[in-house]
Formats: C-alpha cells, structure tokens, sequence
C-alpha cells in the first residue's frame, strides 16, 4: 500500500496497516473441525453431482423401474444379514460391483467409496471381539503365545473368530453397495416416486423430497459460514469459543430454516397449495423391470445354492 | 452412533421398524396438528437442518473433534414430535446419500436418535426447567442436562442393542453372528465415550444455540404454540400393514427358543430323520456336489486348511461367473428393449 491513509478515511486504521502473519503455534491452527464440516458439506454436494451425472445415463439400472430395484436391492440387503456362509458373502459383495460395472459406474471411485472406510472400520471394531478374549477355537494366529507373563492362555484369533470379524465387515459392505448403487442409478424424485407407489404416506414422501431438495439451500448457507470463519481465523482460537461459535452456527441454521419454511409455505399457497401432498404419476412396469426382477430372482437362487451346500 | 448393517441381527433391526412405525405415525398426526397446513415446509426444513447439525465437527478438548445430533435441540424448539420426523428423515438421507448407519438398521437407528433421545432429553428438559423461561439460568441449565441424558440414553439403548447381539446369535462352532461384544462390553465402552465426551458437547451446542436464539430470536419462544390438538385414526389405513408385522415382531423371539437347524439348513441325515427317506433328487444334488467338491475343498490341494479356503474360494468364484453372465445378459436385453445405445 503506498496510498496515503487520508484517501481512505471510512477504513478503520488496523485494515490500513501491514498484516504481519500469525505466530505459529506447533504447526497446528485447531481449525480442523471447521476444515471437517467443510469437507463434509462439499461432500453432500460431490454425492448429488455424481448421483445425477450417473443416474442420467442410459444404461442398464438406470432403465429399470425404481420400484423393481428398490425391492430387489432390499431384498439382498435382508439376504447379505441372513447368511454366513462365505462363498454366498462374497459372491453376494460381487453383485453391486458387477451392476455396477454394466451401469457405466466407474468401479475404483465406487469400490472407494463404498468399502474405502465404514466397512474396513467395522471389521477392525469387531477385532478384539473376534480374538480369543471372546471367541475361542483352534488358534490361526498367535498373537501373544501362552506362556507369555500376564497372558495364561495368550492371544489368539482362530478360523471361527476371524470370520465372524470379516462377515460383520462384509454385511456392512453389502448393504452399503446396494444403497450407493440405488442412489447412483437413480433420480431421487424416481426414488421417492418408488417409494410412494409403495404406499409410502405422501406426506413423508413430501417431506423428504422437500428436505433433500432444501437440503443443499442450507448447506450451503453453512459452507458460506464457515468458510467465512475458516478466513477470518488466525493463530491459536480457545475450545470453548470455537464450541460457541458452532453453537450458534446451528441458531442461525435453524432461524434460517424457520423463515425460510415460512418463505416456501407463502409460495406454495401463492401456487394453490390446499394442504394436500399432490401425488406422483408413477409409470408402469416394463418388460426391462421384468427382465431384471427375473435375473434377481436367479441370483437369489444361486446365492441360496451357495448358503445352504456350505 | 449411527449403526451400521452388519453389528446387529435381523432379528433386532426388522422388530425395530414395528416399533417405530406407530411412533412415526402418531408423529406425523401430532406435528400436522400443531403446525397445520404449513407443517410440510416446517417438517422438511427441519430435517435439512438436523441432517447439517449432525454434519457439525464440534471441536472437544485435546485437538479432537465430536459430531452433534440435535435431537433435544429440536425437541425443545418445535416437540419432539417434530424431533421424531425431522431427525428420521435426516437419517434416511444419510444412510442412503452417505451410508451413515445402515438401511436395515434405520429402524434402530430411528429408536435411538429420533425417539429416546428427544424424548428422554425433552422430558428431564421439562421436569428440570418447571416453571421457568427457557432462556433463563436454569431453563439453559435443564437444556444441557436434557442433551446430555438424552444423548446418553440414545447411546445405552445403542450399546443394549449391541450386547445382547452375541447372548442370542451364535453359530454352531460358537462364534457370534454379529456384534462379539457382550452387555458388560458394550455398555461401560460406549457410556465411557458418550458420557465423557459426546454428552458434554451435545449439550453445550444446544445451551449456545438456544443462548443464541434467546438473544437474537426472542420473538420464537413468544410465538411457539404448546399443547398440540389430538386427533386420530391416522393408523387406521396401516392397521393391516401394521397388524402382520406387530405378530411377526411379537413371534420373531420365539425362534431363539427352538433347537435344531435352522430352515433350509437341513443335512441329508437330518432330512432323513424327519422324514424318514432322503428325496432322491436332493440325494442325487447333494453327492454330485460332494463329488466335485469333497469335504468343500479342492482335491488337488489337499484337504486341509489351504484346499479348504481354495474350495470356498472356488465355489464363491463360479458362483461369481454365473451371476456375471446373467447381469450382463439381462443388460443387453434391456439395451435392446430400451432401443439405447450402449
């Protein structure tokens, strides 16, 4: 700045004067809770780009009826909590990835997405449980041998213990799979128009479309709050102050929710809102949906035939 | 908190939709009451921003940082009623956007976030704050300690749910089908956490919200109505729905009690001793399969450990390769029923 500062008197005198940077306090600004919800909001809008590019595309799952997948994947998703065998697991874990790779999905950012982190996590929790502190069998691996000082029957996973471990990680996969490939493959109006030709009450259907749709309106008013707080915050901020400020970004969320309902409701009467959900032209089912209930069908069956001869 | 599909039985989570079905259906009946025809708009910005309080990192002491629910939050703002809808509807869209908590655990979920915890907070909440404003000392004082135990509550009922998974599904060799972890597991590790930590914190973000509100919003608490109207026979049109599941519900622990295999899983000899003869086609399947595979493992390796596994791995392979040709199959007849390019 080489302006005099009398050329900018309505400026208050700390703007004017040369920005020194923040001490650095242990390589860390304690920002990362604000960096978290950033992330996690840009991720709400990355899921509904994805969602919309793959569910347009003409492919296989993407012409079938919203009805006929949802009661397909569901009925997977019941069947993946049912068995235990592994070859059924497996094969099960395989389906989504092979609807997938038909749909026009790319397989590594879905196979990422989906057993990248929640999966993985719930196998590693259910560890301990699976070691011989709760599940006893033939030792696989020793980890602590038997003899060991503190340890009279040492630490072990067996076969059985083990598994027990991967299935919980396997369902959790599976049904994570069936839902990502149900949102991907499909608009969510299609989705809640499925749901409503399943005698879903229209009011919840009008609910939940209403809410995802405003859903992004809000957060992107929290991504515009916290960006504005991630750049006006410098050096070491107190816990209890970033707590408060986080307090009081939910206040603010929920007046603004609050006007803005008011907001939508005055623009619905303006439009002859009468109090009743308008219901959805839901379109028949095709041979496509046929050919696919079908091909479920034959899946169960082989997955079944997996089950009950192991 | 969100439980995903795989901790917990169908047994738990199927049982957990019955029991939620009225609590929503009563909730939809008691927040139209109170909000009228605007209740739509309410409703589902409502759930926008409970979906985005959940989405909160709230910085904890240490470094760390712990999500937020908001149901009490709700709960003291609009009911919990309105807590019910909103917090289940945004736990439908992160289980099916996000994967947080699973699809059939939703019912679970629900149970534990959309139900106890508004209830069980909204009702300390009221008991402490009696007669007082919310926004005063005391009335901030019952809203942290509504949080807190709602939270806590919330997270019991998780931690019961996880414990008793083990005491009712084992397999035949003893290992458990779900969650491992028993009652004396499950409830010191999660009420260790919640209590500690995410109550603490539950509770905060809902004294600076209201703080908040009561400062810059004053006008809200003046306008909230109280007492919502009673009506009903809004179950009635799901009575049928609701009947079969409530029996399924009611029955599904009797299967707890019965010994033997469970159905479908029946061995030749089990069949042989309940009916007296073994069927020749399920004879004739059963030794084509044990042919091919003895013992389920692969000849050429042995039967042991290694040949095993091959076996298994083999057998879930084929299965793979059939369920490849029949979705690439059913794909291109769909392309071609569509008439779109592939």
């Amino acid at each position: 700045m080489t302006q005099p500062p009398n050329q900018l008197p309505e400026l208050p005198q700390w703007m004017t004067e040369p920005q020194t940077p923040p001490p650095q306090t242990a390589g860390r600004t304690r920002l990362h809770f604000l960096r978290g919800t950033m992330r996690h909001i840009a991720e709400l809008f990355e899921n509904d780009l994805s969602s919309e590019k793959y569910a347009r595309l003409p492919l296989y799952l993407q012409s079938v009826d919203a009805r006929a997948k949802t009661i397909a994947f569901l009925f997977f998703i019941v069947f993946g909590s049912l068995v235990n065998s592994a070859p059924a697991l497996l094969s099960l874990a395989a389906v989504p990835l092979l609807y997938a790779s038909v749909s026009g999905l790319k397989l590594r950012s879905f196979v990422r997405r989906v057993w990248g982190l929640v999966p993985l996590l719930a196998f590693l929790f259910a560890l301990p449980g699976a070691s011989s502190l709760l599940t006893q069998g033939k030792p696989l691996l020793i980890i602590i041998p038997a003899d060991a000082p503190g340890f009279s029957n040492g630490l072990y996973f067996s076969a059985a213990g083990l598994w027990s471990a991967a299935r919980i990680g396997l369902r959790t996969g599976i049904s994570l799979s069936f839902a990502a490939l149900l949102l991907l493959t499909t608009r969510w109006s299609s989705l809640t128009g499925g749901l409503a030709a399943m005698r879903v009450p229209a009011l919840l259907i009008s609910v939940l479309n209403m809410a995802y749709r405003y859903l992004f309106v809000m957060a992107r008013t929290a991504l515009e709050l916290m960006q504005a707080r991630f750049l006006r915050s410098c050096g070491k901020l107190g816990t209890s102050l970033n707590r408060r400020f986080m307090g009081h970004s939910a206040a603010f969320l929920f007046l603004k929710s609050h006007y803005l309902s008011e907001e939508i409701y005055s623009a619905m009467c303006c439009r002859g809102y009468s109090g009743r959900p308008a219901g959805f032209q839901q379109r028949k089912m095709t041979a496509n949906d046929a050919v696919f209930l079908f091909a479920a069908a034959l899946i169960f069956l082989i997955l079944l035939a997996e089950e009950l001869l192991f | 908190m969100h439980i995903p599909d795989g901790y917990l039985g169908p047994q738990t989570t199927i049982p957990a939709f019955a029991v939620m079905a009225p609590v929503w259906g009563t909730a939809f009946r008691r927040t139209k009451a109170v909000l009228q025809k605007a209740g739509v708009p309410t409703l589902a910005l409502c759930s926008s921003f409970s979906f985005l309080v959940m989405m909160f990192n709230v910085p904890v002491a240490g470094g760390s940082s712990a999500h937020a629910v908001g149901a009490v939050l709700i709960a003291i703002l609009l009911g919990p009623w309105s807590a019910v809808i909103s917090v289940s509807t945004a736990l439908l869209i992160q289980a099916l956007v996000f994967g947080d908590g699973g699809v059939l655990a939703f019912g679970v979920n629900c149970f534990n976030m959309a139900f106890v915890m508004p209830f069980s907070g909204f009702l300390v909440f009221k008991l402490l704050r009696g007669k007082s404003e919310t926004f005063g000392t005391r009335g901030l004082a019952a809203a942290f300690a509504g949080s807190y135990f709602g939270l806590n509550a919330a997270a019991l009922c998780a931690a019961l749910e996880f414990g008793i998974q083990p005491l009712l599904f084992r397999g035949a060799n003893g290992a458990p089908l779900y969650c491992p972890y028993p009652i004396s597991v499950s409830v010191p590790s999660m009420m260790f956490a919640h209590g500690l930590v995410a109550g603490p914190i539950e509770g905060l973000i809902t004294v600076g919200a209201i703080a908040y509100l009561a400062r810059y919003a004053p006008h809200f608490f003046q306008q909230r109505q109280s007492g919502p109207n009673r009506s009903e026979g809004l179950l009635r049109g799901y009575r049928s729905l609701l009947l079969p599941v409530v029996v399924l519900a009611v029955l599904t622990p009797l299967g707890l009690l019965a010994a033997g295999t469970a159905w479908g899983e029946w061995s030749a000899e089990e069949i042989k001793e309940q009916l007296g003869f073994i069927p020749q086609g399920f004879a004739g399947i059963s030794d084509w399969w044990h042919a091919l595979l003895p013992d389920y493992s692969l000849p050429a390796l042995g039967d042991g450990r290694l040949g095993s596994a091959a076996g298994y791995l083999l057998s879930a392979g084929v299965g793979v390769i059939l369920i490849a040709a029949l979705i690439l199959l059913t794909s291109r007849i769909t392309a071609k029923g569509t008439g779109e390019p592939k």
